[in-house]
């Protein structure tokens, strides 16, 4: 009766963390549920997740790139698909719904103190190899939120990727075979 | 640190206590209606053993059985059913524990 959950928010959100880990990502094992340790593990799988990430002192923010597999998939596909169909890469409607998209999803998030870029990339070049730009701010807390958040797009470059490469690859190939010579009598 | 509990004095504060509700929310409120299974599952798995004092390993625990917003539901569950943050109760539950943690200790008793 007296026996108060010490800490039940930070127990709470250990759990929504374990839940967002669970559905998204097959591999992962678990973890006790931590009140102390869930921030922590929260902020290792963002790392983990990003392709690399910096530290930036002065401003104590941390910017994050992210190039999921889907995603240079998906816009490589775009490629092909603008020049099959003779449409300007950047106002191709994949490439524009997608961008709405991430804009959509990050609008809908509760995610503060952020600021993102999505580098719409014509050719993969290894200079510039990350397609997605994540500058979280020295408040920045919502780990969970934005954990969530990358698994949501990540996937959705996965599922359009599928989407694209049916259209561009699914159709059945006609080879069109030499049509025959036609018969033509020599005039004798 | 050691603590000294003053039986005669507890008794003496208790009796004068007088109770700030007469509906104190400590008289654990039960639920209205059904409760959802998805939300039953959490309180089952997550909530009890809490309140027992285990750890809770997320492997051990079913994650098609509930989603994000039942983790919210659990939380307001607890906040309306079974918190008190008045500062009465918590101070209560202060002596509560002490007294459920104190080491006894033995004494001479005369009996007539």
């Amino acid at each position: 009766m007296f026996d108060n959950i010490r800490n039940l928010e930070g127990i709470i959100e250990s759990l929504r963390l374990e839940e967002v880990m669970f559905r998204n990502n097959s591999n992962y094992t678990g973890n006790f549920l931590n009140a102390d340790e869930y921030y922590i593990q929260a902020w290792e799988a963002l790392a983990e997740l990003s392709d690399e990430y910096v530290e930036i002192d002065w401003t104590y923010s941390v910017l994050y790139k992210f190039s999921f597999p889907g995603m240079i998939k998906f816009y490589d596909l775009c490629k092909e698909h603008s020049r099959l169909n003779k449409i300007n890469f950047k106002k191709n409607p994949y490439v524009t719904a997608a961008e709405d998209y991430v804009r959509t999803a990050i609008d809908n998030a509760y995610v503060r103190n952020i600021a993102w870029n999505l580098w719409i990339p014509k050719k993969i070049v290894k200079k510039k190899k990350y397609i997605f730009l994540i500058e979280t701010g020295c408040y920045f807390d919502d780990y969970i939120d934005m954990l969530d958040l990358l698994y949501e797009i990540r996937d959705y470059y996965d599922a359009q990727s599928k989407i694209l490469e049916k259209e561009l690859h699914g159709k059945v190939k006609v080879i069109k075979l030499p049509a025959d010579k036609k018969e033509t009598r020599k005039a004798a | 640190m050691r603590y000294e509990l003053d039986l005669d004095l507890l008794r003496r504060k208790l009796s004068r206590a007088r109770l700030q509700r007469e509906n104190p929310k400590y008289l654990i409120k039960q639920p209205e209606g059904e409760l959802a299974e998805s939300l039953s599952y959490l309180i089952e798995n997550v909530l009890k053993p809490l309140f027992a004092g285990e750890q809770i390993h997320s492997s051990d625990l079913d994650f098609n059985a509930f989603d994000g917003g039942d983790i919210t539901d659990l939380y307001d569950f607890y906040m309306e059913h079974y918190y008190d943050g008045t500062s009465d109760w918590q101070r209560l539950g202060t002596v509560y524990n002490l007294c459920k943690n104190a080491v006894p200790l033995t004494n001479t008793v005369s009996f007539i």
